[in-house]
């Protein structure tokens, strides 16, 4: 009884009196007839042109031919066919070429193609209407025979996982948001750090300068204006930097929340991936080589230089290139980060500690959006202020 | 009830006209069927010309039929006509496209008028017969 509550019959004449489905069929046949008759016509072309062909080619094996010529409709008189290796071809809408006969066959010939082209068409949409043909006359006797269509709603299983993995979805998502803030976050952080590294590292490749270059104060002046400039124009770059992935972090967002295609979830997956190998690595096992500071300097310098060619990158990438380009950065730039944010002094601590453990104990939201509150806001007022206090110094 | 006989002879004198509009639309619409038809044989034969006059020699003699008589015509300006009449076909086509589409979707809703004069009509006589 459930079924008949699930379930309607209805008689497939109702649906499609066979009558109709008769007519249906009968036109089918007309057309297909259509078809065959095009057909025929094409193929009688096919075969004048090949005679043609066969003409121009016997034509110029003579000089001269005795033909009779047609004068008008009626009568014939006979002549002679002279200068037999003369063609005026019609190219079509009246346009005449004067061709050799040679020539002549060759556009005979590529005229022929044509009509072959045109004839396998042909043959393609008359297999086309047969099958239509059969269908209708199938559909017109099933008609007549009295079958009866049963139509019944289908209950998927499988739709009561649909809102499951949907959820999980979201929740794929959710994760991927997270992830997201922390590279972002993460990233902030290393520019930070890079550029106090980088700061601290200038003063003291700034007395290396002195040192070297000894007594010689207008040299020396000389390399501490360049490197004041120098300073102040990573610095912009560096800020610029930022602004630029700031801002790409607010489109890159978007399609998130929007788009949840493969590829978007493929981003992700990477994305964790990444994230889950750094995780992996100890961070104890971290090598340290001695002399910090001239490393610290080179790889402020990688950075930065790295930095810019981001900035290129990231300009011109699109959202989901974008956020590949950062985990790629952040990949690329991961073991050095990890040195310095060892090694880095007391002061930057707050950073550097956060960081380590969202690498460690993932997903949680709360402090990445903590994070990222900080890292913007520090951006927006680090640069500017501590190369102020640079000079201050100065 | 008594307004109801007039009521349905509107209605059917609505549904004549709306049959005849629609009427008119579809054989509007079968003779743009039928121009498109020639432009897009026209068009084929251009290009083909095009391939050919391509395929000549710079110094090879081009005659255009005009009426019964063959006028000699430059290479490059027999080009230069076939691509001109190639790209009035291509615009001309696309004209055809819109008037088509146009004319499909009046097809459409005068169907659906006509369609919902009928259910109109019917039910007005159902309710009569019941009455």
């Amino acid at each position: 009884m459930g079924a008949v509550a699930r379930g309607t019959i209805t008689s497939l004449e109702t649906l499609f009196p066979p009558v109709e489905a008769q007519m249906a069929a009968r036109r089918v046949e007309e057309a297909i007839a259509d078809r065959r008759n095009e057909l025929r016509l094409v193929q009688g072309f096919v075969s004048d042109n090949s005679s043609l062909i066969n003409l121009a080619r016997t034509l110029p094996e003579e000089l001269s031919h005795d033909v009779m010529v047609p004068f008008g409709s009626a009568a014939f008189f006979p002549g002679r066919l002279i200068h037999t290796n003369e063609f005026l071809v019609l190219l079509g809408e009246g346009y005449y070429a004067e061709r050799t006969a040679k020539q002549t066959v060759e556009i005979l010939q590529r005229r022929g193609k044509a009509l072959e082209r045109q004839v396998e068409s042909l043959k393609a949409t008359m297999v086309d209407l047969e099958a239509e043909a059969k269908f209708f006359d199938s559909t017109a006797a099933e008609a007549a025979e009295g079958l009866v269509e049963i139509r019944e709603e289908y209950v998927e299983e499988s739709e009561k996982k649909v809102p499951g993995s949907d959820s999980l979805d979201s929740k794929r998502d959710d994760m991927q948001m997270p992830d997201e803030d922390e590279e972002y976050a993460r990233i902030m952080a290393r520019l930070d750090e890079l550029e106090k590294e980088e700061l601290e590292d200038g003063s003291t490749s700034d007395d290396d300068n002195d040192e070297t270059v000894a007594g010689d104060e207008v040299e020396d002046g000389e390399t501490g204006d360049e490197d004041e400039d120098a300073e102040s124009s990573y610095s912009f770059c560096t800020s610029d930097l930022k602004h630029e992935i700031l801002e790409i972090k607010h489109k890159s967002e978007h399609p998130v929340q929007k788009v949840r295609g493969q590829g978007q979830e493929m981003i992700g997956s990477i994305v964790s991936k990444q994230v889950g190998g750094i995780t992996e690595q100890p961070l104890t096992d971290l090598p340290f080589s001695g002399d910090s500071k001239m490393q610290f300097l080179d790889v402020a310098h990688s950075f930065s230089n790295s930095g810019q060619s981001i900035s290129k990158e990231v300009s011109r990438s699109s959202s989901s290139d974008a956020k590949f380009s950062f985990s790629k950065i952040e990949d690329s730039s991961n073991s050095t980060s990890r040195q310095i944010s060892d090694r880095v002094s007391s002061g930057h601590k707050a950073f550097t500690g956060s960081i380590i453990e969202h690498d460690l104990g993932l997903p949680p939201i709360q402090s990445a959006k903590s994070n990222l509150g900080q890292a913007p806001v520090s951006s927006s007022w680090k640069p500017v202020s501590r190369f102020k206090m640079q000079r201050g110094n100065r | 009830m008594a307004s109801s006989p007039a009521a349905v002879k509107e209605l059917q004198r609505d549904l004549e006209n709306q049959a005849n509009a629609l009427s008119k639309i579809q054989k509007d619409i079968a003779k743009n069927h039928q121009v498109r038809k020639q432009y897009t044989i026209q068009l084929g034969e251009n290009e083909l010309v095009l391939k050919e006059l391509e395929l000549l020699n710079e110094n090879s003699n081009v005659y255009k039929l005009i009426g019964p008589v063959l006028v000699k015509q430059d290479l490059a300006e027999a080009n230069a006509n076939v691509r001109k009449r190639i790209e009035y076909i291509s615009a001309e086509l696309k004209r055809l496209d819109g008037t088509l589409q146009d004319l499909e979707d009046k097809q459409n809703s005068k169907k659906e008028s006509v369609l919902k004069l009928q259910q109109r009509i019917h039910s007005l006589q159902a309710g009569k017969s019941k009455s």
